[in-house]
């Protein structure tokens, strides 16, 4: 008996089934998926990048960024990405839908990044924690991004790009640290995660109904993300 | 014992063979390994069996009907519209709640209860469920210098936060009415919803002032519906 | 067979005479050796770039002087030491062993010497231009597909090259029945081009739309590990395992029996619980992902009743711990793979309890704990740990000892430094222990600190670290290891060419088969 091409045929058919239950069948119900609108006024959901935001996506897929941050967001009652305020209601494919490349992470080193732009919509902190996170984030493991920067002589005048750094983190009298393209690029990307439009896969979930514990003494929002907001001032939305 | 599966060298190497490492006891021709003829464990089937019939049972809970629409953690399409609000009230509330969770807990509590001595509580406060015009200028600009809430004298050393320069102009009105319905319906509160054109009204009226509200001048505004 | 008078001679061939394995040694020495040669190399390579984004994850300022270095952020690092691993190390390693082993029990010749070399030396381009491309910053953001999109038809077309020479010299084989590693290797033959082409187009040619990518990516990668990778490493054991141990497998239906199980449950895996996608996803993965339990149960069983009684028969041998060592890790992230699977049974739903819920309930009180575990899991070292088990546990142990074994044989030049091997056999073994337990205790307490929302999320990071510290130890074990195996490598090869077998060394008249 041949048993060459029968191994053969059996493998492949174990292949192509595999194939057509994970690749095209997923490919087929979430592929051609098209943007929905919200209300109130109807709104295009996702809402597209910029020019600058989809520069700053490629400059995050290049530095594999996601190699320690997540871009998604469980449900209430699964971990505590609720509590930590990382996200109102989960991610659904929806908010991906304009992604190339998807990168959603496996990993989470860093904190989540999928509402980043909710939490953190300040382009001067997220400067300054990509310089040197220990700025930011005392203790952090991030690597310093210092090739997105440019240290340079102060002529004439500071300039307004310059970042503000002081103590033992500021460079030498007479010059200043100065981002490039790319680092305001990927602050205009960083800036345009978010993902708390609440949608019909993902309504925000109504009170009373939530399956994970909500302590009462939950510590001040400053103390569980990577960004304190200074004290008597309140994080935007 | 199948003749044909012979080869030009005996089925079963020599003990000395055995060890073929790199070593030096090395058989002039080594053996190709072959496979024994034992049965497959019965038990191996059995879990097979056991393992398929779960499977299926946990597919059919879990995998939401193969709808693109059903997502973790909801099981069937039936849950997820229910989880949708119904009307624009209960997308406020959901909202609302939201925002208080990550902006008003850490003050008022999620119980709405506050801490005695430094922050009033919200549950069954006549300023939350009373004058809608006087609830969301609190909100807007803070209260300052002492309050009476059901009863009680307040006159804490932290100030409040002025919510209305805490979010970007186009979100503060909708946001804030929804924080505002949330509490006006929690705790035991049964207030009528506060409405985004509200919010922006009393923006409108205030947009000459920054300094927050005392509670005599609070009172002066009348309790309108 | 079900011929009833065969005569013992006539069997063995119907196409033609069966090759000897001297003859099958001397005609594979060019293309395996140049194959088992590079992959070596690369492993140097992987493990140092492994040592260094090992380094980086709790000692980021790492190397302070080069710290302004675009080339050496972890994010680079990283998936560059990664892409080295698999498609330059174990690629290789894979396709040379196997190539190999399909030849010796097809008892024919290598087809297409040359060819294969050709190719062979097409791949290391690949890889190469691969490697310098994700260091640059232009890999395509998907974890297990990092090559850039211009050095992978590189790849594909010398794999597809390799995979043709290997299967035409099963095709022309003299010995009809076909032994276990013969599946094997035939699945990870055929199975590589296509969910590596299909990843290419779908992802980084003509991307799918939104969240289909992510889709696509975790289906790519699990079956890159638990098919292909699994296919080669089970493949070298269960012929080196009866080999060395000098008796037959166990059996052979059995066999059979695990291997068909993982041709139709290991492709379905990928998409884990809580991913953005419709939540039938991950249901059939995990389901899936649970149903390997019969192959890991069918495969643990054959080598465990094959080795039974032999520990103290068998005389020292330096190469059998190395497929030892490597099967039980195999068996080891196989299991908490599976068991960081599942999800908790869900409380959101109001559903009420019918007899099916009945009897998942009774299930959800065995399986309801491994629920927890992947809610813990998710997100942290756990997944990189089971990896690295797999990957430097299972894999490059069981490669390397199959190297050791198999080039003295083409080449018949003896390792210049045997004591070598038992060094790297040890460094090895502890360097996997070392590497994958760390990272998969240090994921657990990450996971429990992480979902604890009353700790500040740098605390959670901060409490990595230890273990962290723990991984860089177990992977500088391994590149010491891995060195000691380049350095007898590179002697070997000072030594003896393959155009003729080397005039040297080797003690038994007739050459060693």
């Amino acid at each position: 008996m041949n048993q060459g091409p029968i191994i053969f045929l059996g493998v492949y058919l174990a292949m192509a089934l595999s194939w057509l239950g994970m690749v095209f069948v997923p490919e087929m119900q979430l592929g051609r998926m098209q943007e929905t609108t919200v209300p109130p006024a109807g709104a295009r959901y996702p809402a597209p990048r910029n020019g600058l935001a989809q520069e700053g996506r490629d400059v995050y897929r290049a530095n594999g960024c996601y190699y320690c941050h997540t871009q998604q967001v469980r449900a209430r009652g699964f971990g505590a990405d609720f509590e930590r305020g990382w996200g109102a209601r989960h991610s659904v494919a929806p908010d991906y839908l304009y992604d190339r490349p998807v990168m959603l992470g496996n990993l989470r080193v860093g904190p989540d990044l999928a509402n980043i732009g909710v939490r953190q919509p300040d382009a001067a902190t997220h400067l300054l924690h990509l310089y040197n996170p220990q700025i930011t984030a005392k203790g952090s493991t991030m690597p310093p991004y210092k090739f997105l920067f440019e240290k340079r002589k102060i002529s004439g005048s500071p300039s307004p790009e310059a970042l503000k750094l002081s103590g033992e983190f500021a460079p030498e009298p007479g010059f200043e640290v100065v981002p490039k393209p790319e680092a305001l690029a990927l602050v205009a990307y960083l800036q345009s995660l978010r993902a708390d439009v609440p949608l019909f896969e993902a309504p925000l979930p109504l009170p009373g109904k939530k399956t994970g514990a909500s302590s009462t003494n939950q510590p001040p929002a400053g103390a569980t993300n990577a960004n304190p907001a200074p004290a008597g001032q309140p994080q935007a939305k | 014992m199948n003749s044909d599966r012979k080869h030009s060298s005996p089925n079963a190497p020599s003990k000395g063979g055995a060890s073929s490492g790199s070593g030096l006891n090395q058989p002039l021709v080594e053996t190709e390994p072959t496979a024994g003829h034992a049965e497959s464990p019965v038990w191996l089937v059995v879990l097979l069996g056991v393992l398929l019939f779960w499977a299926q049972l946990y597919i059919e809970n879990y995998a939401g009907g193969f709808n693109p629409q059903v997502y973790e953690p909801y099981r069937t399409y039936a849950q997820v519209e229910q989880a949708n609000p119904k009307d624009e009230a209960g997308e406020l509330i959901a909202k609302g709640e939201v925002l208080y969770t990550q902006l008003c807990v850490a003050c008022h509590q999620g119980n709405g209860m506050g801490s005695p001595g430094q922050f009033p509580p919200l549950a069954g406060s006549e300023w939350v469920i009373g004058s809608p015009d006087r609830l969301i200028r609190i909100v807007l600009h803070g209260p300052t210098g002492p309050f009476k809430v059901k009863g009680v004298d307040w006159n804490p050393a932290t100030a409040m936060v002025p919510f209305g320069s805490a979010f970007p102009p186009d979100q503060v009105d909708a946001n804030i009415a929804a924080i505002l319905t949330f509490i006006r319906q929690s705790w035991g509160n049964k207030a009528p919803p506060i409405k985004l054109e509200d919010v922006k009204r009393v923006r409108e009226e205030t947009k000459d002032r920054a300094a927050p509200w005392t509670m005599d001048e609070l009172l002066k505004i009348p309790e309108t519906q | 067979m079900m011929s009833v008078q065969a005569p013992a001679t006539e069997s063995v061939s119907r196409t033609q005479a069966a090759v000897p394995p001297m003859e099958i040694n001397r005609s594979s020495c060019l293309p395996v050796t140049m194959l088992l040669a590079s992959s070596v190399g690369w492993l140097v390579v992987a493990s140092v770039l492994g040592l260094v984004s090992a380094i980086k994850l709790h000692a980021p300022g790492f190397p302070g002087f080069l710290s302004g270095a675009s080339w050496l952020t972890y994010g680079r690092v990283y998936p560059a030491y990664s892409f080295v691993l698999i498609y330059g190390f174990a690629a290789l390693a894979g396709l040379g062993l196997g190539l190999w082993i399909l030849a010796r029990l097809s008892r024919a010749a290598v087809f297409g010497p040359v060819a294969t070399t050709i190719a062979g030396l097409f791949w290391n381009l690949g890889v190469l231009v691969g490697t310098l491309g994700i260091l640059a910053g232009a890999g395509s953001g998907y974890e297990g597909l990092e090559v850039p999109g211009f050095a992978s038809p590189i790849l594909l077309a010398a794999y597809l090259a390799i995979a043709l020479c290997a299967t035409l010299t099963f095709h022309f084989r003299s010995e009809r029945e076909m032994y276990v590693s013969q599946w094997y290797l035939l699945m990870a033959l055929f199975w590589f081009p296509w969910i590596f082409s299909t990843a290419e187009m779908l992802l980084v040619y003509f991307p799918s739309r939104g969240v289909a990518q992510a889709v696509i990516a975790g289906w790519f990668t699990h079956n890159l590990y638990w098919i292909w990778l699994a296919s080669f490493g089970l493949a070298a054991i269960f012929y080196f395992l009866p080999k060395l141990a000098g008796r037959p497998l166990h059996s052979r239906g059995l066999a059979m029996f695990g291997f068909w199980s993982l041709a139709c449950f290991g492709g379905w895996g990928g998409v884990q619980g809580g991913t953005p996608v419709p939540s039938w996803l991950a249901s059939v993965s995990g389901a899936a992902g649970i149903m390997m339990l019969v192959p890991l149960l069918a495969v643990a069983t054959n080598w465990h009743l094959t080795m039974k009684g032999t520990d103290q028969k068998l005389g020292p041998n330096p190469i059998l711990p190395f497929f030892k060592f490597g099967a039980f890790c195999f068996i080891v992230a196989s299991l908490l793979q599976i068991i960081s699977l599942l999800r908790a049974p869900s409380s959101v739903s109001a559903h009420h309890q019918d007899l099916s819920e009945t009897i998942q309930s009774t299930f959800a009180v065995v399986f309801g704990l491994l629920g927890q575990i992947a809610e813990v899991a998710r997100f942290t070292h756990y997944g990189n740990g089971v990896s690295s088990l797999f990957l430097f546990g299972f894999f490059v142990m069981v490669a390397v000892g199959g190297i050791y074994y198999v080039v003295p044989r083409l080449t018949q030049c003896e390792w210049p430094a045997p004591a070598l091997m038992k060094f790297h056999f040890r460094c090895g073994a502890a360097g996997a222990a070392f590497l994958g337990a760390s990272l998969i205790i240090g994921g657990i307490r990450q996971g429990a600190a992480m979902n604890n929302p009353n700790l500040a999320f740098l605390d959670t990071v901060r409490g990595t670290v230890p273990f962290l510290g723990m991984g860089t130890l177990g992977m500088l074990l391994l590149l010491v290891g891995n060195c000691a195996l380049a350095i007898n490598f590179a002697r070997l090869l000072m030594n003896c060419r393959c155009s003729e077998c080397c005039p040297s060394p080797i003690t038994s008249p007739g050459g060693r088969a």
